[in-house]
């Protein structure tokens, strides 16, 4: 009987103590072929009504080959490492462990692409971690002790933590637990953890170190252990993502322990660019944001406030800018929601970075100080400026330095981290060019528009480094016009990814958010509604794209050292509240985990998508659970089966 | 009535002013606020502005439909409680020209909702065509429609207020009763003091095509019914009127049904093997046919238990529907993309593959197929059917058959050796045989059920269906391109558009498999709003073969699509369809439809569509479905000002 092939597979945790038995059986021409694994402990495999000639054990112990099809009944023993031959008789075996009783196995369809258990569910996956084979009850009411527990910002954390530990699904979307590797849970139960931290200082900055260590004994406390609280704040957090609810037994275990995990980031710079311009986000929209880019131990918020469509931020001196230039008088960010919005950040170990947009998309800033603005919303705008509306800062007019002066004077203030985005970005020299206040400047000071432009800049940029902050500006400064950018400058590379190179040959440390990997809000058509139809079909950067890119790529070692960081970019055209969340994740997540766990372990071994996508599942299932609204990474049955949802190597075959 | 009529006459006596100012101006299609979308067949606006009562009310005839009772409830609470703000400023040469001396004044105290027929079934015959006038009073035998020519004919000054909706039925009232909600504004100032400007108001319309659909995918992710009912609610608000609820599809299926006892049944009535022996013993006349154990279809088939829709879900989804003048039209997909029937089933499904061998039988994981050669097969649809026909009410019903993978047939022993001893060859044709087979039992199960079959088109097209080809009525949805609609018209159907060049929501967001790294969707690109309202259903068609045009649909599947992102996916790309199905997206007056970038007048309506889909967008939000933006809220508050710059060339010809 040719019947159709239905095979059972048990997917199941392999762990680093642990041995794992394996069985591979296969059709009599061998043209089809299914793995079954059994990590300390015993699964009875139907597999009726399936093509089965040939049955092979690569294992320790005993596999029984049985006629009926529960395992019950009379068997045929097959020794370890054997194999039998014309075995379309057996309509089901045990194997695994000889010494517990087999359970069913879990039904899952196909051939594993890799073993789905090589790495725990921890979301980045940490640098160095080893894990055993218990599992320990969490208790609800766990405390958490030691001097680094009563840091005031570590303090809030645990609070915000005796939350997120205990967040259950009755009905998850993955029910089968791939990490859980014994059955019956230790009597003990982990009930307090010791936070040791060495640094009593709250800064936090590019070069604060994030490390941590955690360890989770089979009884007694767990010890977190870290340099500073922001490395604390991920030890926290990891912890959280150890513990998972067991729905039968209505209580949340930490499986797979003994667990030591020591952990670092690969980059330093970890973040995400949002538009608050273009479309406007409240305070907490920003905020719940800032919550989900700690909870991937993302670190900066890139907060591209100010754009050509609005000018949100309400300032002391010159509070017309936001008056006329936001959207409506609720569309705006006092210097108290900044202030809020900093500390809220620095509390989950995230750095805000403002970006002073200047001096071109600017069209806003003329709406309150019209003599600061060239070419204010010329119609029509095609010439003047990439994208509606146009307008840029008039660099002639003495009181547009006075203006951005006493901006970023302000904003120094409000923004208390190191850096500062001074922008500088597609800047079009017609708007000038033909701005008659700017070409009699040029003549009475008998200089061209380039050099207007390139003082006026650097002049900027002096501005805010007499701040004492280092500056960061994007990549046209450098690459397009040149300009003698200090060699502590940091440019961002947004255009394309052979920017990386070009910065880093000319010896500047950058940024990478290349648009073509990182680019978070392309793909959607163009936000200009065309008299005819028009579809920009390249440029939605789905998660593996995402997750595959090296941003390494044709660098030296010391090109690739001059690497700061990176940050994916939420542009603001086509995302509001309403959608964002989708767009952002789990795409972001898989920026993430580039950027914290690297391209390879510290092996050595590369950190591979196929891998990945068995602990991003996953994840995207648990930030949903915290309530963000990440969409699906692919429809449920992938979800719950993803080792059947693999492209195949040639899908004719 | 009275007392607004004489509240009224005041008005216009304190008001007299005004009056001599708006005869200077002449009625106009386009409103200061209160822009509608979709846009209807023919509107009229006055220049006046008038209150609405806050006691406002509809009335309605007597012994109204309880459908029609609870509609008007639910407008009457939506038009009152809303806070909604268009962020489209109003247009300052319109706004020069409104006249508000009558605001303080004139209140509109109710709409009186005429009928003319009862009866409450919605189908595809329904005449959804509906009358407004506000402010003025005409005879009750009136014509419908704006006679031919423009507004002229219409009084540019507030004589009367009254307001009547006129429908033949009474989904037309609803969709009069919808418009209305959007032509009432609030005050800037204060939401509860509720405005209808550019009144005196006439609108006439109608709905280009009868079947204007949406389909959700309820198989491939779970959509919990909390989102069902939005998306109906949403559907209303943009006079779609058929929810194509694609159930099953291989995943999972999460209907729940009901075991079946074992029950004797005539034996001629029974499905069975043809090489089964009927039994030659004359004296049997019945057989006992064993239950199905069909609860386990859900139990052991859906993604968990809370992942499923009860019975009870169900009617109460499509009374729901009912109510906002939405037809649900179920669809199980079979016999391909059947692997969650496997689950509770094993024996009448075929070809179960993961990976990697799924690339062989189906187009995406999980593979699996019914098996069309068994008797039990259709025992167990008979079965299903029995209980899932009666929960819908509808007169069309979709059986699927896309995408059916005759590799999987041909290589499950029942099938071939079924062929070979019926001397079937194993070949296309042999397979296309062995497929009409299954259309055709499952056709007349449907057909006893009362139900028009609809298709996807590759029976049609692609497998010589005889079944379709002797049973002419069958519609067959289009899906894998426009062109199609000509070829299936040429033989005999009537035909659904919506295909994935232009319709598909779903395109665009790079491919989901686990391992494929740079792999792109397969119908990229991304469907923008502009593509898709430049889609016209009847392009290249002769108006003899436009006729068999039902409609289109607008499809989501659900690969990347659940609770979390389902409105942001649908909406407002969806009503950017809508308009197209209901009023067309073209200037010209006759046809509605765009002709296409290389007429010497292009008549598409998009730039002027851009500033109501944008503020609908905002309606939508308020309503609290989560439809996502399109442009930069810059661009909303500036209409006109973010356009393709180059006007006069044409960036991107489409082909068709």
């Amino acid at each position: 009987m040719h019947k159709s092939l239905v095979l059972l597979l048990a997917v199941y945790s392999s762990v680093a103590v642990a041995v794992t038995n394996n069985v591979y059986i296969c059709n009599n021409k061998k043209s089809k072929s299914q793995v079954f694994s059994a990590v300390d402990t015993r699964f009875c495999a139907c597999v009726k009504n399936t093509q089965t000639g040939f049955i092979k054990g690569v294992n320790d112990d005993d596999i029984k080959l049985i006629s009926s099809s529960d395992c019950t009944g009379s068997y045929q023993k097959l020794g370890p490492n054997s194999e039998a031959k014309n075995t379309q008789w057996v309509n089901s075996f045990s194997y695994g462990k000889s010494a517990v009783a087999a359970q069913p196995s879990q039904m899952v369809q196909g051939i594993p692409a890799v073993n789905p258990v090589n790495q725990p569910w921890i979301w980045p996956l940490p640098q160095n971690w080893e894990r055993g084979s218990n599992t320990v009850r969490v208790s609800k009411s766990i405390r958490f002790e030691g001097k680094g527990a009563r840091q005031p910002i570590v303090v809030k954390a645990i609070k915000r933590y005796q939350d997120l530990i205990f967040k259950k699904e009755d009905y998850p979307m993955i029910p089968y637990n791939w990490s859980t590797t014994d059955n019956k849970p230790s009597r003990s139960s982990l009930s307090t953890v010791v936070i040791d931290i060495k640094s009593t200082g709250d800064h936090l900055d590019m070069d604060t170190d994030e490390s941590y260590t955690l360890t989770v004994p089979v009884s007694g406390k767990a010890v977190l252990q870290a340099e500073t609280i922001y490395g604390a704040l991920h030890g926290l957090e990891t912890l959280s993502q150890l513990v998972q609810y067991y729905q039968e037994r209505r209580s949340f275990y930490i499986p797979n322990a003994p667990w030591k995990i020591s952990d670092f980031p690969k980059y330093k710079h970890r973040g995400i660019l949002l538009d608050t311009s273009r479309h406007y986000y409240a305070v907490q929209d920003i905020e719940k944001i800032i919550d989900t880019l700690s909870w991937n131990k993302l670190n900066v918020f890139h907060w591209h406030m100010l754009d050509s469509t609005s000018f949100p931020y309400v300032s002391k001196k010159y509070p017309e800018l936001a008056a006329k230039g936001a959207y409506t008088p609720r569309h705006v960010y006092t210097a108290r929601d900044i202030t809020n919005i900093v500390q809220y950040a620095k509390e989950r170990g995230v750095r805000v970075i403002p970006e002073m947009e200047a001096p071109g998309h600017s069209t806003a800033w003329g709406y309150g100080i019209p003599e600061i603005a060239s070419c204010l919303n010329t119609q029509p705008y095609f010439g003047y400026t990439i994208q509606p509306p146009a307008g840029q800062l008039n660099i002639a007019h003495p009181k547009t330095k006075e203006v951005i002066y006493s901006l970023i004077d302000e904003w120094a203030e409000l923004f208390s981290d190191s850096f500062f985005h001074a922008a500088g970005d597609e800047v079009i020299m017609k708007c000038w060019a033909e701005d008659p206040y700017i070409t009699n400047h040029l003549q009475q000071t008998n200089q061209t528009l380039i050099q207007l432009f390139e003082n006026f800049v650097l002049d900027m940029e002096d501005h805010v480094r007499q701040k004492n902050k280092t500056v960061m500006v994007w990549q046209e400064m450098l690459l397009e016009y040149n300009f003698t950018l200090p060699k502590d400058t940091v440019i961002q590379v947004w255009i394309g990814s052979e920017g990386v190179k070009e910065v880093t040959e000319k010896g500047y440390r950058t940024i990478v958010s290349a648009q073509n990997f990182w680019y978070l809000d392309l793909g959607f058509g163009r936000p200009r509604s065309n008299p005819y139809p028009e579809v920009q079909g390249a440029g939605f950067n789905h998660w593996n794209r995402v997750y595959s890119y090296d941003m390494r790529a044709n660098l030296t070692t010391a090109e690739s050292d001059l690497i700061l960081g990176a940050e994916a970019t939420m542009w603001g055209e086509l995302a509001d509240p309403n959608n964002v969340e989708d767009r952002l994740w789990p795409r972001a997540a898989a920026f993430a985990e580039r950027l914290w766990s690297g391209y390879e372990n510290p092996k050595g071994e590369a950190l591979v998508s196929a891998d990945a996508i068995l602990r991003l599942l996953p994840w995207r299932e648990h930030l949903v659970l915290r309530g963000v609204r990440a969409g699906p990474l692919n429809q449920g049955f992938c979800t719950r089966n993803p080792l059947d949802c693999f492209q195949p190597l040639n899908p004719n075959k | 009535m009275i007392k607004a009529v004489y509240s009224l006459s005041a008005a216009i006596a304190i008001a007299s002013n005004a009056f001599l100012v708006s005869l200077l101006f002449l009625p106009d299609p386009v409103p200061v606020q209160g822009h509608l979308w979709p846009k209807p067949a023919q509107e009229c606006r006055g220049h006046q502005t008038i209150q609405l009562a806050n006691n406002f009310k509809f009335n309605l005839p007597e012994d109204p439909n309880p459908r029609l009772r609870l509609a008007a409830t639910r407008f009457r609470k939506r038009i009152l409680r809303s806070t909604f703000q268009s962020p489209v400023p109003v247009d300052p040469a319109l706004a020069a020209k409104e006249d508000r001396s009558l605001v303080e004044v004139a209140q509109l105290t109710s709409v009186r909702v005429d009928i003319e027929d009862n009866d409450s079934s919605l189908g595809l015959d329904t005449d959804e065509s509906y009358r407004i006038l506000i402010g003025a009073v005409e005879d009750a035998d009136a014509p419908f429609e704006i006679s031919k020519g423009d507004c002229k004919s219409i009084a540019s000054t507030v004589s009367s207020l009254h307001g009547v909706i006129r429908a033949r039925t009474m989904f037309g009232a609803l969709h009069g009763m919808e418009t209305f909600s959007q032509l009432v504004t609030n005050s800037p100032h204060d939401t509860t003091v509720k405005e209808i400007r550019s009144t005196p108001i006439v609108i006439h319309d109608r709905p280009l095509f009868p079947h204007r659909g949406l389909l959700v995918d309820t198989s491939r992710n779970y959509l919990a019914m909390t989102s069902l009912y939005r998306t109906i609610d949403a559907m209303a608000m943009n006079k779609l009127n058929v929810f194509h609820w694609h159930i099953t599809d291989s995943p999972s299926f999460p209907i729940e049904l009901d075991d079946t006892t074992d029950k004797d049944q005539p034996v001629a009535s029974l499905p069975r093997d043809e090489d089964e022996d009927a039994g030659s013993d004359s004296d049997i006349q019945t057989e006992t046919v064993p239950g199905l154990p069909l609860s386990q279809l859900a139990a052991k088939g859906a993604y968990g238990p809370d992942m499923t829709y009860s019975k009870d879900n169900i009617r109460q989804l499509v009374e729901y529907a009912m109510g906002h003048g939405i037809r649900v039209i179920p669809e199980l997909d079979m016999p391909g993309h059947a692997w969650s029937w496997s689950r509770a089933f094993p024996e009448i499904t075929t070809c179960l593959d993961g990976y990697p061998s799924y690339s062989r039988f189906s187009a995406e994981p999980p593979s699996g197929q019914l098996n069309p050669v068994l008797a039990k097969t259709y025992r167990v649809l008979d079965a299903v059917y029995e209980q899932v026909l009666p929960l819908f009410p509808d007169g069309a019903f979709h059986s699927g058959a896309d995408e059916v993978n005759f590799n999987c047939w041909n290589t499950t022993e029942s099938i071939t050796s079924h062929m070979d001893a019926r001397g079937i060859p194993r070949t296309e044709a042999g397979f296309d045989k062995i497929l009409d087979g299954f259309i055709a039992k499952q056709h007349a199960r449907l057909r006893q059920g009362g139900k028009v079959p609809i298709v996807w088109e590759e029976p049609l097209l692609n497998h010589h269906s005889e079944t379709l080809a002797r049973n002419k009525d069958v519609i067959v949805q289009v899906w894998t391109s426009a062109k199609n609609t000509k070829k299936v018209i040429s033989q005999g159907h009537r035909v659904i558009t919506g295909s994935a060049d232009y319709w598909y929501l779903d395109c665009g967001f790079g491919d989901w498999l686990g391992n494929w790294t740079m792999g792109n969707s397969w119908c990229d690109p991304y469907k923008s709003w502009q593509k898709i309202y430049s889609f016209n259903p009847l392009m290249g068609l002769s108006s003899k073969e436009a006729k068999s045009v039902l409609g289109g649909e607008a499809l989501l599947w659900g690969e990347q699509v659940d609770d979390t992102n389902l409105d942001t996916k649908l909406w407002p790309r969806a009503s950017a369809a809508a308009e197209v199905l209901w009023s067309g997206n073209s200037e010209d007056s006759d046809t509605k439809l765009w002709n296409g970038p290389d007429q010497e007048e292009d008549t598409l309506r998009n730039v002027e569509a851009l500033t109501r889909i944008n503020e609908h967008r905002f309606r939508m939000l308020s309503e609290k479905i989560s439809a996502e933006p399109l442009q930069p809220l810059w661009c909303v508050q500036n209409p006109g000002h973010c356009l393709w710059p180059i006007y006069d060339s044409k960036p991107e010809k489409q082909a068709y």
